[in-house]
């Protein structure tokens, strides 16, 4: 493909050098036989149409929105209309909606241009994107490697360039470590900031829906088009449209812009060496680009994957006892009475790794442990926030790791308490609730595969976040 | 948090609780999972949170911040009628359905 970006995309057809048809045969191209098995859906038809539509448009009025005309993809978690849409599981496997959830609608409005419905992790349980009965996706660089989870399809998609965005979700770093994983950018915005309507519910407290790109100009394209309020999700803070696209552009005008990043020590030396090296390469990039670093503590920040765990999965365990193979998706019906629909519904439908969490979240609730289990984690929960909201006293944003190695094999076989540490850096951020960004910066020595690094910012100033990840993006290259 | 002794017996009431069926070797697995699950959080026996009160939403501090900026209807939805799905087209995914409404096994039998 000739274009890198939305951004280069976006103007390629704004200056008519090329069609929204020309953009999607590329993809098309790219997808191939869907090798990396990155998708589970493929819209073809629907996207040549949509393209066809954007292309007559944009010869009589030019491109009306950033997203005009570029083709995209959505994790399979997000409900579409009249699209199958199957959260990655068996227990939806035939699931056809009846209704556009807010992301699908605002990007149909937006018109974009919809390629498929990508893989993950059922209902977005896993890191490595093996949790799913349509067969584990591979690293596109490197079939031995895992693209990371739980939006391993979102990830693949978009580096075999097949799309140029995806819209993915992390509940506990499961747009940023894939991107991390494939070398793209992946932002999570603040919990409340995208309307969680039509996204099959994992964790409520934790989900937030996140693009995955090849670069930050881009996320403030897609952001524009995801924060219209939206009366249909409560929890979603009703603070308008973020439209930040000239105010990032703006930056190539300047010389300097300074912003500080808290940073603990601790946290880059507990990381791989080879990831390690990067993250301090990193720094001293940083550094050399104007970025002042000072070291902040994080006291709680080591209970986080146990109080991850404990919340995640209470609340997966209510979300999920809706599939009851009485509504929709799966359902083995043939039985005598009621309750056993039930039971071999959900026990044929779910997976091991969904049961598993169901089975710890439905204990963290019951009678006579909630009160240990999941209050007590919900009070560490908030010690979790308070660690970040000192450490902004002193600075901007967090420059921390994204997980402490690269892209693993698939012949790396880990316990799940080893599959759940992966997640160590991404998890405090979903539980207190802010933005982050992951940036990709350089390879590993050990094994090739791209390393990163996140910023997190102060909640709900996704701009500045934006702005300063721009502005390394920019002395980047 | 006392230890807790995972055994078969925990992990079929559980299980049960959550409408869902393990093989004998499932169990075993499971066990051993949630035995491994439960000491690491055991870690959190460490934190003294004897004055802190559980967040049960990160947005708590944050609403509070942007309270000026918020409408009044973030506070409360003004309960207007609108339509909704067609009743047709949801059933289009019901395993079993009849009358439009989805059918299940009787839940009061007969004596």
């Amino acid at each position: 493909m000739n274009f890198k970006s939305v951004h280069e995309a976006h103007f390629a057809l704004k200056n008519k050098e090329i069609s929204s048809r020309e953009l999607l045969d590329d993809c098309i191209k790219n997808l191939g036989q869907n090798e990396n098995n990155a998708y589970i859906s493929i819209t073809k038809d629907l996207a040549y149409e949509q393209a066809k539509k954007c292309d007559e448009e944009i010869q009589k009025n030019g491109p009306s929105t950033f997203l005009t005309g570029i083709p995209y993809t959505l994790k399979d978690l997000f409900v579409t209309k009249g699209i199958r849409t199957t959260a990655g599981s068996k227990i939806l496997y035939n699931y056809i909606p009846p209704f556009n959830g807010y992301v699908a609608k605002r990007l149909e409005e937006a018109q974009g241009v919809l390629v498929g419905k990508v893989s993950c992790d059922q209902f977005g349980m896993g890191s490595s994107n093996e949790h799913t009965p349509f067969g584990a996706v591979f690293h596109p660089t490197n079939k031995d490697y895992v693209p990371g989870g739980s939006s391993g399809g979102s990830a693949a998609a978009v580096l075999e360039k097949s799309c140029f965005y995806s819209i993915g979700t992390d509940t506990g770093g499961s747009v940023r470590l894939p991107s991390n994983f494939c070398g793209l950018v992946g932002f999570k915005p603040s919990y409340g900031r995208i309307s969680r309507f039509g996204q099959i519910a994992y964790g409520s407290s934790l989900d937030q829906a996140a693009p995955l790109t090849n670069s930050v100009v881009d996320q403030a394209m897609i952001f524009k088009y995801l924060t219209q309020n939206d009366e249909k999700d409560s929890s979603q803070v009703p603070l308008g449209e973020v439209d930040c696209v000239d105010s990032l552009l703006n930056l190539k005008k300047i010389k300097k812009h300074n912003f500080t990043l808290g940073y603990s020590k601790e946290f880059l030396d507990n990381c791989r060496d080879d990831v390690k090296d990067q993250l301090y390469e990193a720094k001293k990039f940083l550094e050399s680009i104007g970025v002042k670093f000072v070291e902040v503590e994080f006291p709680h920040f080591k209970y986080s994957v146990a109080v991850y765990y404990i919340i995640a999965t209470s609340e997966a365990s209510s979300n999920l006892a809706r599939f009851d193979g009485i509504h929709y998706g799966f359902s083995k019906k043939e039985q005598s009475n009621l309750e056993s629909v039930y039971v071999k519904s959900r026990s044929e439908g779910f997976g091991d790794e969904v049961k598993r969490r169901i089975i710890l979240g439905t204990f963290s609730l019951s009678s006579g442990y909630s009160d240990e289990y999941y209050n007590k984690a919900c009070k560490v929960r908030r010690l979790i926030q308070q660690d970040f909201l000192n450490a902004f006293k002193k600075c901007d944003g967090i420059f921390s790791p994204v997980c402490a190695t690269t892209a693993f094999q698939f012949s790396e076989k880990m316990t799940p308490i080893q599959m759940y540490m992966n997640d160590l850096y991404t998890i405090p951020v979903n539980l207190a609730g802010l933005p982050s960004l992951a940036f990709p910066f350089g390879k590993s020595s050990l094994n090739g595969m791209p390393t990163g690094f996140q910023i997190i910012g102060k909640a709900f100033e996704e701009e500045r976040l934006l702005q300063n990840s721009y502005w390394i993006e920019l002395n980047k290259s | 948090m006392k230890k807790i002794n995972v055994d078969e017996k925990l992990v079929k009431h559980v299980a049960m609780l959550a409408r869902i069926e393990l093989d004998e070797k499932k169990i075993a697995e499971f066990q051993a999972n949630l035995t491994d699950i439960l000491q690491h959080v055991e870690e959190l026996n460490e934190v003294n949170v004897d004055s802190v009160k559980p967040m049960f939403t990160p947005l708590e501090n944050f609403i509070e911040v942007y309270k000026e900026k918020l409408s009044n209807e973030f506070k409360q939805r003004i309960d207007n009628v609108r339509p909704s799905l067609n009743v047709k087209e949801v059933l289009k995914n019901a395993p079993d359905q009849q009358d439009q409404q989805f059918k299940i096994h009787a839940v009061i039998e007969d004596e």
